[in-house]
């Protein structure tokens, strides 16, 4: 008798591909040009070193290849994007005031309910431009800034001017040279010291538009003995031709602080995310990521720990779940930079319906680096014979001092723990619907109980099938 | 004059350019006067038959991890040996194959075939040593196919002078029920560049690859092993034991590949390195690549220092701190060097390791 195999069902969209028409206010022309990366400046009121970089980072990205690894990205033409759409809203902190429809799409994905029970602030962005900003009064008063990237470029101008981009080059590869070009929107949170931000922040990323780019900023500076849980969330409806997201996130952790960030991603089928996330962290820090990868077409997204102060530590805890015609090439980075840094990497994936999940990491261990610890596991889930899971991690040590662990798994669900729990009195079902939400449990402990909720929907675990 | 061999040790899944892992390049010298010109030392047991002519394998049948390797020997080869070990022949001593580099002999190049017929078992020992102060060169390249039940052991010794730079593939083919069991020791040389491709190609071929390595001084270590798993229930298991010290370097990239199709199929891979210097450098690159659902692969990799509980108990029974490491060091590559059923052979391996790091042995 053939053997079912567990069928993990993908989550309806539905309420992610309702896509809002005649909403463009504004949008430049397709292509990369310096005319349409000065027009997007002139049209941001740019100061001029922010121009002059914008300029030098489209020749960097003029110069430099595609990568040699990971997924093909033979299916973008920069000629067929349009990397700045406006929306018709102006910015505001107050959700009535936003066209309707744009409205209603950031209530159907529960944004504002979200913001009302357990968000101390929220940021929203329609294709290129933050529609929606707002924070609680009691951090505005502890000094807190949250903001759209925009206002700060006016507003902290010189703030922005110290960190943008200084822990993600132009220079290191072809999309953050894309990104420093074309940028648009994001948030800026700056956390004076001594201030624990106690509910997340959120920012929410929404792309409506056909064939358009997003390039979001997302810059944070968490000051001494801070801390503060951000959360990122994006989608985007469906289309028919190739949307791309390569945003940009630079995280600065100063000495005694902590910063969670979590992302909860699921864009659409059509989009190619190539997203740069980086932290640097300094003495006694910590940097927690929390990442679930579900949308898109083609990912690359490493987030990377920069361990650069004594004691300073980082934990990355991430799931990948790739469906039929997705190839997510995922996972972290990690640079020990100083000594008695620890890091602990806790990755999770599941392919099915020819889907294909890579997770891709590097831990460098400096020399300085010495009574260094770092911790990797991961597992992999697959459920069918048609999709892929491959492991690509790479290890550089470069002191004796150092306790280095990788450890990784991969297959079916396990037919003995089938069997154990259903000697304990589950049935079939109940076992295998167990085992899978135990093996996604690392990370959805990790993220508050609403978007835990959220995450476990978006697996949609709906089992069916015996194993093996 | 030198010539450079690019891309050679590709990794499976090319990463980040700025590891530098992905491939390697290396200088090697051109043929001249000083190539290998002498006869292998052979020791046959009886019924086993060498010959010293070049049987090719078609290239599509060589993996791309050693494909640039089959392509330079097929050549450039200066020695060419077959060995055919007869169907249900059982030899109750191993082959042994011996190269020797001198002064006149510098440039060595070799490929040896070793077929293993139906329900054979035997133990082929293939051992690289020299003594010359020159630059010196290696280039081998050994090709086995072990046929339906044939149990096959090749240990590989390679104890070149540390102005050798060693380039050295195995390419192994099993059948039906075959079982392979390659152990390489890679404890000299001043460069290495080793590379082994299993491929487990038959219902129920099983392998296991054991490796042994050691820095010192400035050696550079390029090692690629790989065991692909192409037929349903099929098994494989790598093992890497290694010690670093001085300003050594090693890179080791460890594929297990499971190919569509490979039910059943179980592998798992480890790494243990011992970390003995603050100048070391360790790169491992354990990938795990899966295009089959109904199979398990695990890999784990740990590196650090000596256990430091263990260094304590031996110390606290007389031992010097330099004889408890070595000692730990020597106890760590244990169980693989108890692969290797003739107890001289053994004893050589551990008194190499002891006099490569710590001077002497104990």
């Amino acid at each position: 008798m053939e053997k079912k195999r567990t069928q993990i069902d993908e989550f309806e969209r539905n309420i992610y591909d309702i896509y809002d028409t005649d909403n463009i206010e504004y949008q430049v022309k397709h292509g990369l040009t310096e005319d349409i990366v000065t027009e997007i400046s002139m049209n941001k009121n740019d100061p001029l070193w922010m121009r002059e970089r914008r300029l030098e980072s489209l020749k960097i990205y003029n110069e430099k290849e595609l990568p040699k690894w990971g997924p093909s990205l033979h299916e973008l033409n920069m000629d067929e994007i349009v990397t700045y759409v406006r929306p018709k809203a102006a910015m505001t902190d107050d959700w009535k005031e936003l066209p309707d429809d744009i409205r209603e799409t950031f209530e159907r994905l529960g944004i504002p309910e979200a913001e009302w029970k357990a968000l101390d602030g929220v940021g929203a962005q329609y294709d290129s431009e933050v529609v929606y900003h707002s924070m609680r009064e009691e951090l505005l008063k502890q000094g807190v800034i949250y903001t759209d990237m925009e206002t700060a470029l006016q507003e902290y101008g010189d703030i922005v001017k110290e960190y943008f981009m200084k822990l993600l080059p132009a220079t290191e590869h072809k999309f953050l040279a894309l990104h420093g070009a074309v940028w648009s929107g994001g948030s800026f949170v700056y956390v004076p010291e001594g201030v624990k931000v106690s509910m997340p922040l959120q920012s929410y990323f929404r792309l409506n538009a056909p064939g358009a780019g997003q390039f979001e900023h997302t810059l944070i500076i968490c000051e001494k003995n801070s801390s503060l849980h951000f959360i990122e969330g994006c989608s985007a409806p469906k289309h028919n031709t190739i949307n791309l997201h390569a945003g940009a996130v630079e995280l600065y952790v100063k000495e005694g602080a902590s910063l969670r960030y979590s992302t909860i991603e699921n864009w659409s089928k059509n989009m190619l995310n190539l997203n740069t996330k980086r932290a640097v962290v300094e003495k006694n820090g910590k940097i927690e990521w929390v990442s679930g990868t579900f949308g898109s077409h083609i990912t690359m997204l490493y987030p990377m720990s920069i361990l650069k102060g004594e004691n300073a530590k980082s934990e990355f805890t991430g799931i990948t779940f790739a469906g039929e015609n997705q190839d997510l090439d995922t996972g972290s980075k990690v640079v020990h930079a100083a000594p008695n840094t620890s890091s602990t990497v806790a990755s999770k994936s599941i392919s099915k319906n020819g889907g294909k999940a890579t997770y891709r990491s590097s831990v460098v261990i400096m020399p300085q680096a010495v009574n260094s610890k770092c911790s990797v596991v991961c597992e992999s889930l697959m459920l069918d014979s048609e999709s892929r899971s491959d492991t690509v991690p790479v290890m550089d040590v470069r002191n004796d001092k150092a306790d280095i662990g990788h450890e990784a798994k991969i297959g079916r669900i396990s037919e003995k723990s089938i069997y154990y729990l259903m000697t304990r009195g589950l049935s079939e079902e109940e076992a295998k619907a167990l085992i899978v939400r135990g093996f996604v449990e690392p990370v959805t402990k990790e993220l508050p109980l609403e978007y835990a909720v959220e995450m476990n929907r978006l697996i949609g675990l709906e089992l069916e099938g015996s194993i093996g | 004059m030198a010539i450079t061999l690019e891309n050679m040790n590709p990794l499976q899944v090319p990463t980040w350019s700025w590891l530098r892992i992905n491939s390697l390049s290396l200088e090697f010298m051109e043929d001249g006067p000083s190539a290998y010109r002498k006869e292998a030392k052979i020791t046959l047991p009886e019924g086993v038959q060498i010959d010293n002519i070049f049987i090719g394998a078609e290239t599509k049948a060589i993996p791309d991890s050693v494909k640039r390797n089959y392509e330079f020997i097929s050549d450039n080869y200066n020695s060419a040996l077959a060995l055919t070990i007869p169907e249900g022949a059982l030899p109750d001593t191993p082959i042994i194959i011996e190269y020797s580099l001198d002064e006149e002999n510098r440039l060595l190049k070799d490929y040896i075939h070793i077929k293993a017929e139906k329900d054979s078992d035997a133990t082929v020992i293939i051992k690289y040593s020299g003594n010359t102060k020159e630059e010196a060169f290696h280039f081998g390249f050994t090709l086995l196919e072990a046929e339906k039940n044939a149990k096959i052991k090749i240990i590989k010794l390679q104890m070149l002078p540390e102005t050798a730079t060693h380039v050295d593939a195995v390419a192994v083919q099993a059948r039906e029920k075959a079982f392979v069991n390659i152990l390489l020791n890679e404890l000299g040389s001043g460069k290495t560049a080793g590379a082994c491709d299993v491929l487990l190609n038959s219902e129920q071929s099983s392998a296991h690859l054991d490796g042994i390595y050691i820095g010192k001084n400035k050696k550079e270590m390029d090692l690629n092993y790989r065991i692909a798993f192409g037929a349903k229930e099929t098994e494989g298991k790598i093992t890497v034991r290694g010690a670093l010290a001085d300003s050594s370097k090693k890179t080791l990239k460890s594929t297990l590949d499971f190919i569509t199709g490979a039910t059943g199929a179980k592998g798992s891979e480890e790494e243990t390195v011992l970390a003995l210097s603050d100048k070391a450098v360790n790169l491992s690159a354990p990938l795990l690549l899966c295009g089959e659902d109904n199979v398990e692969g695990q890999h784990a990799t740990s590196t650090g220092r000596p256990d430091s509980d263990k260094l304590h108990y031996l110390m606290c029974r007389g031992f010097g701190r330099r004889e408890a490491e070595q000692l730990l060091v020597e106890a760590s590559f244990t169980p693989l060097l108890n692969k290797i059923e003739i107890p001289e052979i053994r004893e050589e391996i551990t008194q190499y390791i002891g006099a490569s790091i710590y001077g002497k042995s104990i």
